[in-house]
């Protein structure tokens, strides 16, 4: 296991950035997300980690050994593949092997660390099958098995879940997220699935166009995003455009006065992001600091768990506002054009 | 009723496709037919059926000395076209170079040109060659196999190619990953799932040098003569049976190859 860290690293192919200047520092045992839309340079950068892309400039460290430069078999990374990528012609325990064998580890030893590492997947009793035998979550446990036996510097994910259905994606992950703190594994996992990425990470890394737009903790990049772009690709975000007038208050489009923290400024003000659960139905109490705005609901979806209401506001724009289902027949009560005012508190508008 | 509509239309499909293999196969039936016939002179209906013409083959010294020269050929040029062949899919199949296009182009290209065109190409070639520096290259045996390298050649690139693009990339990325370098992911990772690709291919390029004539035509010497001319030859003199006894034993070799090249890997994927 490593710290691992990139200074400066570009790729470029032909004349275009895939990726722009990226520096970053993964600790010891640490399940960083890089996250963001296709093309966002995260695969480029999990590549280059891998030594399966050359970086064209700055430096890749794996503690303090420069690996900017070292060929993929030299690198010691441990890769699970979106497409599982498991050898066809090889039984799962062989596959787990291959790793092993490269390293000249001795028959009986490698035989006891395949079994060690099936069992950890809990797929002990599958080492003679082929891959096409399985299951794809069986096929991506024993990849996860073949790529953790090696004891990797860095177990690198390449979007490991986008090939499984649904409910398998939630078991799988939760099985990565167990192996990989149990084995105190410095990690990255590329997804384009921003629910993903906050669902399993110590920390996201939000890229954009080659560059990194914010680095956080979930909770950080989910309820303080750095920017307009973080706001709008992590989570669901309200907009509301206008002009910020200093000291907390903030000018929107149809003329009202909207209040946030100001520390919370990260740079120049261009809009308010309000979260769909933070806003509360009716007028804002008597006294409180609260945001009201009023407008007519144009849908009404429910959704399970919680009920979306979308409301056109005065000023032409739409927000959506989540509530709980929690009290049956609540969402009945809802029609469309029917007026509804709104509040929220000024610590849920979030100056972007 | 749609339903209805659907089975009749289906059924006169297979009609057809039972048709088109029925003229397909026709000639061929024929062949296996006449060999059976007891007459010297082919005329229906045959007066009996016996095996004379098979024994009457094997004892014709030419068709066993031609079928050698054939296998000889064939399994030479197969062999050399799978060590130029297999590297070159690879290039193609997984790198981008400048040219890949061209060089994709000319290794496919003798499937195109017409077998009596580059035999007769292949042939002045030679003649010039041997006129310039006097090695002799018309007539031998290495001119011949040089010949049916390029006529097994395509088979090769285009069957291998085939099945790498069926092959996920990143099966390598993960061998190099766990610690293989490049020469060992090839041996022990790509070529054995490439194996079906390479066996059909190999196949399929001898199946086409055993029974190239055309090429061959120009390129055969004194006394090297390969059983699809032996037969040319015969039937120039001869009409009676042996031929299609000679005929029927080479179909089924074919046939026995290409089932069994088709058992590694479909067929019907390259085509």
């Amino acid at each position: 296991m490593a710290t691992i860290s990139l200074e400066g690293v570009d790729k470029k192919y032909g004349a275009s950035l895939a990726v722009d200047g990226l520096s970053l520092r993964i600790g010891q045992g640490e399940l960083v997300a890089l996250v963001g839309p296709s093309g966002c340079g995260k695969t480029t950068t999990l590549r280059m980690i891998a030594g399966l892309a050359e970086a064209s400039a700055g430096v890749i460290r794996f503690d303090d050994r420069d690996v900017t430069h070292l060929p993929t078999y030299h690198r010691n990374t441990g890769i699970v593949f979106q497409g599982y990528a498991l050898f066809p012609h090889m039984t799962v325990a062989d596959n787990v092997a291959f790793g092993l064998q490269m390293r000249r580890v001795g028959r009986s030893e490698a035989q006891r660390l395949v079994h060690e590492a099936l069992a950890m997947v809990r797929l002990e009793d599958y080492a003679e099958r082929l891959p096409r035998q399985l299951s794809g979550g069986q096929q991506q446990r024993v990849a996860l098995a073949r790529a953790i036996v090696i004891k990797p510097d860095v177990l690198l994910l390449d979007e490991p879940l986008s090939a499984l259905d649904a409910k398998l994606r939630v078991e799988v992950r939760t099985e990565i997220r167990r192996l990989q703190s149990s084995l105190n594994l410095t990690t990255i996992f590329v997804t384009h699935d921003q629910e993903e990425a906050v669902g399993i990470a110590d920390r996201i890394v939000v890229m954009n166009a080659g560059k990194v737009e914010q680095v956080g903790t979930p909770r950080e990049v989910y309820e303080r995003p750095a920017n307009r772009f973080v706001a709008s690709f992590i989570g669901l975000s309200n907009f509301i455009a206008g002009r910020d007038e200093g000291g907390g208050t903030f000018l929107s489009r149809a003329g009202e006065l909207l209040k946030y923290e100001p520390d919370r400024i990260r740079g120049p003000v261009e809009a308010l992001v309000i979260r769909p659960e933070m806003i509360e139905l009716g007028a804002a109490p008597a006294g409180s600091q609260c945001n009201e705005l009023a407008g007519s609901i144009d849908t009404v979806t429910y959704l399970g768990p919680l009920t979306d209401l979308e409301l056109l506001l005065d000023s032409g724009e739409k927000i959506h506002i989540h509530r709980s289902n929690r009290t049956p027949g609540y969402v009945e009560q809802f029609r469309r054009g029917e007026r509804l005012v709104v509040h929220w508190p000024p610590s849920a508008s979030l100056p972007v | 009723m749609a339903s209805r509509v659907a089975t009749l239309r289906r059924q006169r499909l297979v009609v057809a496709a039972y048709a088109t293999f029925a003229v397909v196969l026709a000639p061929l039936a024929a062949v296996i037919w006449v060999s059976f016939f007891e007459d010297k002179i082919i005329g229906f209906p045959p007066s009996g059926y016996t095996l004379h013409w098979y024994a009457n083959a094997w004892r014709v010294d030419r068709f066993l000395q031609g079928f050698l020269l054939s296998l000889e050929v064939g399994v030479v040029a197969t062999s050399i076209s799978l060590v130029i062949g297999v590297p070159a899919a690879l290039a193609l199949a997984r790198s981008e170079f400048a040219g890949r296009e061209a060089v994709h182009a000319l290794l496919m290209s003798p499937m195109v040109v017409p077998g009596i065109v580059s035999g007769a190409a292949i042939y002045m070639f030679f003649i010039e060659v041997e006129v310039a520096s006097e090695l002799p290259l018309a007539g031998t045996l290495f001119g011949l196999v040089l010949a049916h390298t390029l006529i097994a050649l395509p088979w090769i690139v285009r069957l291998v190619t085939a099945s790498l693009v069926g092959v996920d990339r990143s099966l390598a990325e993960a061998a190099t990953s766990l610690g293989a370098t490049p020469r060992v992911t090839f041996f022990r990772i790509t070529l054995p799932v490439i194996r079906p690709g390479i066996v059909a291919g190999a196949m399929f390029s001898f199946v086409v040098s055993f029974g190239d004539l055309e090429k061959s035509l120009f390129l055969i010497g004194p006394g090297r003569t390969t059983l699809p001319i032996e037969m040319v030859n015969y039937l120039e003199w001869n009409i009676d049976p042996t031929i299609a006894a000679v005929a029927t034993v080479q179909t089924l070799m074919i046939g026995a190859a290409l089932a069994l090249s088709d058992r590694f890997f479909k067929l019907t994927r390259v085509f």
